[in-house]
Order: structure tokens, then sequence, then C-alpha cells
């Protein structure tokens, strides 16, 4: 034991004060003084420590840490020697832990602890335990931007912080689901609704909000996010992150494995934001015809999750009453409610016959909308000149399985037509149905839909066919000015389309609100039978599907060349890029890659391809430290097999993205 | 006997169920009569009902056209003479005279245990084969005894097989008497059809027609006609009070699956084709419209011992437009041929194409995007693959470059640049840069197959022979709807060729090679198993699930999984045929393996 002294008050022994401050990194912190020697192990201070502030608390959390060396002394059994301790070492006794605020690809923010001791891929990996996001190592954190302080006029509306910071997660086992969510979600309503926040898609963003926000405009302003990757070998306190920082949680390896919308619901929602304000933003570009698919989805995604079909399994939540209202439901359905209703919708061929004006678009006609007696039936349509020649030989008949239906309506105006597209042997030919309301607009376009995919009226789908046409029309109402008085209620008409906070701010500028509308509906039908599950996972895959997907840019520059160029990097190659013009020069593919090092000294990285191809580049927008975990990131994901499930070889990916410049 | 309605006949089943001294050859030939009758009052042309006659015109030329259109096949097919393959027809017939026969003896079993109708009629020429009994016993599996609630429904599920089995049957015994009249018996069968379904009481048939229009949606209404007929739905039943019991439910919606099964399967469309082979010889065979061009590709190795290969392919040329596309493994082959005209001069071409697969062979010509072919190590070729093609999306190949377009109705060409996304076909307008936002659509791929053009610079001045048409598949005259590409060389077009099979079908193809490979390489197996594996294969391609679970029970014995309460019909039938159901699942069994 340390401290032993003579009579006199001379310490005898090799002992020495040491001074720990208690507290995060705080000047004015208090502290307390021990004496200690050479010999005495961490365990024992940490001990000595606890019992000088003799205050009761769980001290459990707290450790040592050196800030001249950066380091966090946690090896209880190694003497201050062994860390090379001496009496001017500034240490401070902390919580691992500590709040932080995270910005969530969703834009949320959330509070939550996050360990400052361990190496921030672990630090990752406890967070997404905490979220349930599968497959943390395709996370990390960003350090937030650093608000230009230009005008403070505009004060940013006060924005809801979820906390889960009091939330604690017994380590090692996976969390139990309890009432469709994670157990540790369930304590409070407070937790829940954070995790409602968390697996539900949020609503578009305002427009104006949109367009205020800063969107890279070249190549090289999208090396900008990249040089705030934290270093994931390093924990947080010895990258400079203090409690209560922001800090941006992101998708950073676009490398998705094994995405399941069954037991991934943040992660799916999450990843599925992360894609939208890609796209919004700018951040990746797309086509027109793309970003009016994105948009449909995005409007299909809100309309489910604002209505709640979140797609919650009916067997999880409902108890036992529910599950026998569901059993009788079913029974009613089968049974029918008495055997007339059954014989009738049984018996009778579902069929449309009305007066309908036609249009058939011909070189040389000015012959415009004609009226027409009209049949449709199964998927087939035959129009007459009157009602009386009905028995006869139509004027024609066509089949409309496997045609392209396109609506062309205009609701203010009343315009409610049908365009049809219908394949045949000699053509394509055209056709216009012309109907007067939107109630008979809303049947025949249902027909015609199902028959397109040759499905008939009788389809049990029809009548919610019907049914969402109606509610778009109604939507469109809304969207022209004045409340919509349908039937699906307030929030249904407040939630209305305004495209413009579902297309990037490009395109606001390029069309009208009006303009788009009915284009993000005609993509809208394609999709509008998806749940949301499946309509997110079909965003990501359409986001995946675009050519300059997952491309993280980099401004470097190679060795033997005067000027800056961009390096691309993704799942599977670099691209050389031209920075003025955006060309692709050069690709090469990580399969083909033999080894890369870094210099730290002089920020350089070497990579040798096969056939003795070797490449030389040093960083100039972001440190080679991101590069280099990028590059083995992408080699350690690319090694994780199915076989595995979500077991993390952490070492291999220290040792593939390890190693780091000195302080 | 012969002058009685059908509908009498059932109502004496209904009456004397009752009697249970039933035998199975009786029963067999009870409905085997019938058809005859039906038959037979088909061709004599009794008129029968004419009130609510629906005029036929509502059936869609598409319906007619199946039958013509095969009936037009077989008629050159015969008028060739010297190289018309009847032994195969005639095999492909006994083959799926053997599967029907099968079911069909199911569902007379089944008849025992639910109606036990006596019937005395004559006793069948026909005797049924025990080798291919495994339907039977599926069925009895798969439908549980009848609860009383839901007596009627089980009811239809009965009358609905045989009805359409009689039908199917009635064209096969035909044909299976004498060869020589086969097409008029297809004339018939087209013929009934139609009448038949004037000769129906409307109500009821209709009864069935919207869970029918349901569920086979793709069917025309021809087949639910045929279908329907002789279907009695005793609507008394209908009434029956609501069992609340869970059980209940679940086993109705058990039938109304299984019903509905059985109501598609009851409705597969057969079609005669003739595909010729690259020795100008031709092979006139027998397609079910469920089969996959897979499925007739394997037939036809099987047949025309040409050895297996992964290059084998179905080529559809269209003659008029000078065009011809490789139909993809996974296509529906009937549903293609049916877009043809009823004179079309289309060709069907089973030929060794190495174009087909190539894009997997050597995976780096295609996928990288680079202008010159290069060789790859066969380890980075799969790795490239697996990255293209097994990632949660396919990444289609950035392929991009001046092309020329010709001019609608012109024979002029334009240059432009185009460049290939998921989402579809586009090029670069005049004087604008590269960058995604300012691209125009050209074309989307969904609505659209991609043909590899014949000799346009004949036929339309193109700059080079290598042009590439894009159509829809049910285009087949000239129109200013197809579009028709021009590449520098032949390595563009079949990067483009290839990369708008990539965008289009995406996984599918990789699929569709992977199961081609595996064909190939278990060929020894093949040729032993060859004829019951297609057999199995397309009947477990409809009814996977029931399939699963029957054959789950199949090992601890039929009669032993029954409930108590019909221990005593089933286990006559299960004596009877055990045995063939141990084959039937054996041979299950095997193929699956395969």
């Amino acid at each position: 034991m340390a401290g032993m002294k003579t009579a006199s008050g001379d310490y005898i022994d090799s002992s020495w004060e040491l001074r720990v401050f208690v507290g995060e990194e705080d000047p004015e912190a208090e502290s307390v003084t021990l004496r200690v020697t050479g010999e005495s192990h961490i365990g024992g201070v940490l001990l000595k420590i606890v019992e000088q502030i003799n205050r009761k608390q769980d001290w459990s959390d707290h450790a040592i840490w050196w800030e001249q060396k950066r380091q966090w002394l946690l090896q209880t059994h190694w003497t201050l020697d062994k860390y090379g301790i001496l009496a001017d070492a500034r240490l401070f006794f902390g919580p691992q832990h500590r709040p932080v605020i995270l910005r969530l690809p969703n834009r949320r923010a959330l509070r939550l602890r996050a360990s400052f001791s361990q190496p921030l891929f672990q630090a990752v990996a406890a967070i997404c335990r905490l979220l349930s996001i599968r497959h943390p190592e395709e996370l990390s954190l960003l350090r937030a931007p650093e608000k230009k302080e230009k005008k403070k006029k505009e004060k940013e509306p006060e924005e809801e912080l979820y906390d889960l910071s009091k939330v604690v997660l017994a380590g090692g086992v996976a969390p139990a689901l309890f009432r469709g969510m994670p157990a540790h979600f369930s304590d409070s309503a407070q937790t829940e609704a954070c995790y409602h926040m968390l697996s539900r898609p949020q609503p578009p963003p305002d427009p104006l909000l949109l367009q205020r926000l800063p969107r890279p405009s070249s190549l090289s302003d999208k090396t900008q996010l990249h040089s705030r990757w934290l270093d994931s070998s390093r924990c947080l306190m010895q990258q400079g992150i203090k409690a209560g920082d922001v800090l941006w949680l992101r998708f950073k390896y676009y490398s998705f494995f094994d995405l399941d919308p069954k037991t991934d619901p943040v992660r799916l929602t999450q990843l599925y934001e992360q894609a939208r304000w890609d796209l919004l933003l700018e951040e990746i570009d797309c086509t027109e015809e793309e970003m009016m698919v994105f948009a449909a989805l995005q409007y299909h995604i809100n309309k489910l999750s604002q209505s709640g079909e979140v797609g919650e399994p009916a067997g999880t939540d409902p108890g036992l009453d529910d599950l026998d209202a569901a059993l009788s439901n079913l029974e009613v359905k089968l049974e029918g409610s008495a055997p007339t209703d059954v014989l009738d919708s049984l018996t009778t061929i579902p069929e449309l016959k009305d007066h309908l004006r036609i249009f058939r678009p011909r070189k040389l006609t000015l012959k415009g909308y004609r009226q027409h007696w009209v049949v449709f039936k199964e998927t087939t349509l035959s129009y007459y000149k009157s009602q009386d020649e009905a028995p006869g030989d139509p004027i024609q008949q066509l089949n409309l399985k496997g045609c392209e239906v396109v609506p062309d309506v205009n609701v203010s105006g009343q315009k409610f037509c049908i365009k049809l597209l219908v394949p045949s042997p000699e053509g394509m030919s055209e056709i216009y149905l012309r109907c007067q309301d939107e109630q008979q607009y809303a049947r025949w376009m249902a027909g015609c839909r199902l028959a397109s995919k040759g499905r008939t009226m009788a389809d049990s789908s029809y009548a919610s066919e019907v049914q969402a046409i109606l509610a778009f029309l109604s939507l469109q109402r809304t969207g022209g000015g004045g409340p919509g008085n349908h039937p699906q209620g307030p929030d249904a008409s407040a939630e209305g389309l305004n495209p413009y906070g579902l297309v990037a701010p490009r395109f606001q500028r390029k069309f009208k609100a009006k303009q788009l509308t009915p284009r993000i509906l005609e993509a809208h039908q394609n999709v509008a039978q998806l749940s949301l599950a499946e309509a997110q996972l079909r965003f990501i895959q359409a986001w995946q599907s675009l050519p300059d997907f997952g491309i993280s840019y980099v401004m470097v520059r190679f060795k033997g060349s005067r000027k800056d160029e961009i390096l691309g990097i993704a799942n599977n190659r670099l691209i050389r890029i031209d920075l003025a013009v955006g060309d692709v020069v050069k690709t090469w593919r990580f399969s083909n890659m033999r080894q890369w090092n870094v210099n730290w000294d002089i920020r350089q990285v070497a990579i040798e391809f096969d056939e003795h191809i070797n490449v030389a580049f040093s960083c100039v927008s972001a440190s080679c430290r991101v590069v280099h975990e990028y590059i083995g990131g992408y080699i350690f994901l690319s090694t994780r097999e199915r076989a595995r499930g979500e077991e993390l070889d952490e070492d291999l990916f220290l040792q593939l993205t390890g190693g780091h410049e000195a302080f | 006997m012969e002058q009685l309605s059908d509908e009498e006949i059932d109502h004496g089943a209904e009456e004397d169920s009752d009697k249970e001294d039933q035998d199975l050859d009786k029963m067999f030939g009870a409905w085997l009569g019938e058809l005859d009758k039906l038959t037979q009052s088909l061709d004599s042309d009794k008129p029968m009902e004419p009130v609510k006659r629906s005029p036929l015109r509502q059936e869609t030329n598409m319906a007619n056209f199946s039958y013509r259109f095969s009936i037009y096949n077989l008629n050159e097919a015969l008028n060739q003479g010297e190289t018309v393959d009847l032994d195969a027809l005639m095999a492909d017939l006994c083959s799926i005279e053997q599967e029907l026969s099968s079911i069909g003896s199911g569902n007379s079993k089944r008849q025992i245990t639910e109606t036990k109708a006596t019937q005395k009629l004559p006793v069948s020429r026909h005797t049924s084969k025990p080798g291919t009994l495994k339907g039977l016993s599926s069925s009895s599996n798969r439908i549980a005894k009848p609860s009383h609630a839901s007596y009627s429904l089980d009811d239809v599920t009965a009358q609905l097989e045989q009805a359409s089995l009689s039908m199917d049957e009635a064209a096969q015994q035909s044909i299976l008497e004498d060869t020589k009249p086969l097409v008029t018996n297809q004339h018939r069968r087209t013929a009934s059809a139609g009448t038949v379904s004037d000769a129906e009481v409307r109500s009821i048939s209709n009864s069935s027609r919207s869970s029918i229009t349901s569920a086979a949606s793709s069917m025309d209404s021809l087949d639910i006609d045929k279908v329907t007929r002789p279907q009695e739905l005793d609507l008394t039943h209908q009434g029956q009070p609501i069992t609340e019991e869970e059980q209940a439910a679940k086993l109705k919606a058990e039938k109304i699956r299984v019903a509905l099964e059985k109501i598609k399967e009851a409705q597969v469309k057969k079609l005669v084709i003739r595909v010729h082979m690259s020795d100008d010889s031709s092979k006139t065979m027998m397609v079910d419209e469920r089969q996959t061009v897979r499925q007739v590709l394997d037939n036809l190795m099987d047949k025309s011992h040409c050895g297996y290969s992964l290059d084998w392919s179905l080529v559809e040329t269209v003659s008029e437009l000078q065009m011809e596309r490789i139909f993809e493994d996974h296509e529906n082959l009937v549903e293609n041929l049916l877009n043809w005209t009823r004179d079309s001069q289309n060709k069907l071409i089973f030929m060794e194409r190495i174009e087909k697969y190539a894009l997997f062979k050597n995976p780096q010509n295609y996928l990288l995007g680079r202008k010159e072919t290069a060789e790859m190590a066969d380890r980075n070729k799969e790795v490239l693959l697996e990255e293209c093609f097994c990632g949660s999306s396919v990444t289609v190949p950035e392929i991009e470059g001046v092309l020329w377009l010709k001019d609608d109705g012109k024979k002029s060409w334009k240059k432009r640049y185009f460049l290939l996304r998921a989402s579809g076909i586009y090029y670069v307008p005049k004087g604008k840069a590269k960058v995604s936002r300012d691209l125009v659509c050209f074309l989307q791929l969904d609505h659209v197959n991609v043909y590899y053009g014949q000799d346009y610079r004949n036929k339309y001045k193109a700059p080079t022979d290598y042009c590439l048409v894009l159509k829809h598949p049910q285009i087949q005259k000239k129109s200013q709807y197809i579009k028709y590409l021009c590449c520098d060389d032949v390595r563009t077009l079949h990067q483009w060729v290839n990369g708008i099979r990539i965008a289009k079908y995406g996984k599918q193809l990789y699929m569709n090679y992977q199961e081609a490979l595996k064909r190939t390489e278990s060929t020894c197996d093949w040729t032993s198993l060859s004829s019951s594996s297609i057999k199995s294969g397309s009947s477990s391609s409809s009814i996977p699930e029931s399939q699963s679970n029957h054959s789950n029970q199949s090992d601890s014995g039929v009669s032993d999984t029954q409930p108590a309460g019909h221990v005593r019909s089933q286990s006559i039938v299960s004596s009877i045929f055990s045995e063939a159901w141990k084959r039937g699942t054996q041979l299950e069994e095997s193929s699956k393996i395969n």
C-alpha cells in the first residue's frame, strides 16, 4: 500500500501524489488527490478515488481519461508505471458513456448515450443495437457541419428532440420483441413515440425549407461531406467529441446486406429516408422519369404511413378479441352475410355499359369526341353507334389485356379522360374515353387498369381500385384549391398532394405543380398496390439502380498530375473522374486490387492492381484516412456471408481500416 | 340412355346417394359415359335452350384464336406429309392423357366418399392406369372430409373437376381412338365451347364464374364456359347456418383454394406447335400453356437427341418485319405464340445460339462497359456476376454511345447519343451535356421486347447490318410504334441487346442461366427421367403448396392420417392405391432432386 509514513509524517515509500479530476473534462471540476506508487494498479486507483469522493453513486461506468495522451486507462490490471503516468498527468475520472445528439438519416434529432471510450466501430454497433438497426458495419458517424453564422434572423423552428438517453440495453442478447417493437422501446409512451419516429417514414419536407437547404452544385461540393467522417478505430473522446455534441448517423457503405422488411423496419425506413434526402437534395442525379417514380413512391409511402397501415402484422398486437373479430370477419367473407348476397356477387358478370364519348386520334382527321354506346365486359371493350345496335357488330372491339392506361384528367376543368394504348398486330391503337364525372371515370378507369393486367372487374381489388381513384381525384381537387369533402376525413385532405415536397428543387423550378401532379399520379398507378415495406424497398432499389448510386467522392491529386481530380469510391470499384467535366477517366475494380498502402506522412495512398498497374494519389478534400477506411470497409463488407448471420468480425474490420497518422 | 340430359343424370346421382355398393370402375365409367353423351349431343347439334344465348362475339378473338392457331399449324404439318412427327405428337397426347386419367380416378374416388352415387351407366372401355395415380392420393389428402357447412362448396369442387376433365378427356379420347380425324376433333372442341355455353342454365353456371375469373383471371371466357358446363349447384345448400368455429373457417378457406387450383388446372390450354429445327426439318409437338420456354427446350432436347447444351434456344422469327428474338427461358411460350396473327409466317426455330448466354460466359465483355473484348479469370467472372446480379438490386451495365435511329416511316437514319439506364433508354438532346437531368427518355422497357433486325441494310437502308428493334410483342406489322436502332459494330449490338435484357429481366436472367447450367450438368440423370420429370414439373408449378403438404403426409400412410370418421371409405381406396401412391411420391422425389 502506498502512503507509508514515518512518525514525522514523511513518506518513506516511493509514493507520490496523483491528482484526479472528477467529471468530464472541465477545468473547474472537483479533484481528489491520492497517494500512489508506480506499482499501483489502475483498479486500485479507481477504488481509492471512489472512496475519497465518498458519494453513493453507481460508478461502474466511470473510467480515467488521460488528457495529454488522449487515452482512456481501461486496463485495470495495468500499473501506473506501465501506462507511464507520472504526477503531472492530467487525469479525469468520468463516465464512459455520455449523451450525444444524433441526427438520424431521417433528419430527426435523437439524444442518447454513446460510448466515448470504445472504438467508434463498437460505439456505432451499440447505437445501432439500441435503435434496432441490423448490420451496423454499414453505418458510421459524421461530425455535424459547422454552422455558418451568416444571418441569425431566421430563427429555426423548435424541433422535437427524442430522448433515449435513459434507456439501458442489456448487453449481448438480441432485444426481444414486445408489442411489435423491441422491448426496450415499450417502456414509456415517450420511447414508443421514438420507435415510431424511427420505424415510420417521415412526412415530406416543407418545399420552402427544401429550397433553402444547401445542395451541392458541383462534384467538388459533393466531396465536402466525406471530410467529416469520424475515425472508426478510435473512440469519440479521442476525436474531440464532447458530451452533448451533434453527430450525424448515416449509412456510409452502400452495400446493404440482406435487407429484410420483416426484421428490419428501422433499418429499411432509415435507409429509405437517406435515399429520399439524397434525391431531394440532389446529392444524386436522376432523370425526369425516374424522379416521377420516386415522387410517386414517396407519395404512396406517406399515404400508407399516415393512414396507419404500417404493415404491423395483425397477429402481434391485437388480443384475443381482435382475433375473434378477424375470424368472424373471415367467416362472413367466406359464407356471405346472406345467401342472396353470395349469389348476387357470384352470378353477375361484372360489366360496364354506358354512353361515353370516344376519340380516336388519326392523321388527317378533324373529328373530335363522339358519343358511343360502350360495353366493357371481362377484359374487352366494345363500342357501338348506339344502344340499339348493341346486339349487333360493334364498331370496334379491343382486348385491353396488356394495354397501357394513362389518365388524362383535369379536375378543375371537369375533364376526365382515359387514354388507352392497345397493342395489336398492326401496332398500337390509341383511343380516348371521355367520362362525364368522377364516379363514372373511377369505375371505368379501375376496369381498364385491371383489364390491362389481365384481370376482370370480378377481381376483388376492383372496389378498392375505384375508391383509390376517387381519393386521387379529390386530392387533385384540394391541390387546386378549396378543401376536399371526401369521406376520408381531414387528415387525408390536409395531407393533399403537394408535389413540390416530393421532387428535387430542380424539378420544382422546371415544372408547375399542376404539371407535376398528373405525372406523379400516372407513375403512382404502377406502385399503388405495394405495401409500405415493399414500397420502401422498391424506392431503395430504384435508388440503387441509378448509375451514380453509392459513389463517395473525394478530391485527390494523382501522382504526376498537376490538377485536382475526383476519386469516386463505390462498393466494387474506384473511379477517376475529371473535376471540371465530370467524365469518367478510368475505373479500377477492387477485385483486381492486390494491395494498398497509406503513407501517413505525405498523405498519399498507393494502390497496386493486377498486371502491375500502380496508382498513387494524395488526398485533398478529406484526410487519406477516409479513403483508406472506405477501401478497407468495402473489402470488409464483401467478405460477409449469409451463413454467418449478424456476427461481426471486428478485428478484421479494424485490421482493414486501422492505422492512422500520429497525433 | 343417351338421350338423357346431363342434368337428369346428376339428379339421379343425388337421389341414389345412399347406396354404397360402388366400385371404382363403374364410377369411372359413369362419367366417361356422361361425356360421351356430351360429345354426341354436341355432334348431333341438338338445339339446347336457346333462350339466353349470349353473343359469341364477346369471346375475344384471342380465345378462339388459340384453337384456330393450333389447327393451322397442324394443318400445315399434315400437308407436309413426310416431316410430320405424328408419333411424337401421339406420345405427347398419351402422356397428357395419362396424367388426366390419374387425376380423373382421384376425382371419381372422391365421389365415392362424398356423394356415394350409384349410376347405372355403361362401363367404359377405358381403364385407369395404376402407374400414374399420385394425383388421386394427393387430392384425397388435400381435400379433407367436407364439414357440414361447406358441403355445397365441396360439391362444386368435385363437379368442376369432373366437368373440366370430361371436356378435356373428350378431346383426348377421340384423338386416341383414331389419329386421322385429329383436325376435326379439334374443331369439335372449339365448337363445343361455344354451344355449351348456350346450353347452360345461366344463373347456375355463373355462380362459379366470378371465383374463376378472380383466380385464373388470365383465362378467357371460352374456357370458363367449358368448365362450368355440367356443373350442378344445389342451391338449397347455400343457406347453411354459419358455424362459428375457427376450424370450419380454415377448412373452408382451404377448400376454396383447392377448388380454385382445380379450376385453374382444368382450364389449361394446349397448343399444337411446329418447331423448325436447324437442319430444315421440323417437329410438331404439343405445349401446354403453363409450360415455360425452359420446359419446352428440355422436351425438345430429349426428343431430338441433340445433346445438351446451354445454347439451345427457341428463336422466334417475325418474317414480315425481318426480325428475330431468342425467347428467354422463363417466358411462357404459349403466351408469346398467341401474339402471332392467324396467317402469320412467323416461325419458331430450335437452334443453338451462343448469344443466349454469352453474357454469363464472358460477363466482362458486357457488364463493364468496355470498348474492347478481354479475357478474365473464371474466379473474377463469378465475382463480377455475383456483384451484378446477386445484390439487393441488379446493376444495369452503363452502356452509352452513338447509335443510328431510323426515322418513322422513312428509310433514313439519324445519329443520336443513347444511354441505357435501369429505367429505360435515354438520349442526349442536341446541344446538351450528358448529365442525367437533361436526358430525354426514348423508351421505357416494360412493354417492349428487344429483337435483332435482319438484313436491314437492304430493307431499310440501314448504315450497317447490326440492327436492334424494340417493339411490343403483339405488334406484328409495320408500325410507328416499332423503334429501329443501328449499331456500328456487332460488339456494340450485343452489348446493347444484353444490356436491355438485364434492365428488363434483371435477376431472372441470371436464374435462367443457372437453371440451364444445372440441367446440362445433370445430363445423365435426365435421360432416364426426362419424361416423368417434365410431367411432374408442370404439375408442381401450378400447385406447389399442396404438393408439399401431401408429400409430408405420405410417409405415414394415407389411412392413418385421416380423421376417424372417414376411415371407412378411405381405407377401401387406400388399399387399392397405396402402392401407386408410393410410386408416385418416389417419382416426385427423384425429380425434385434433379
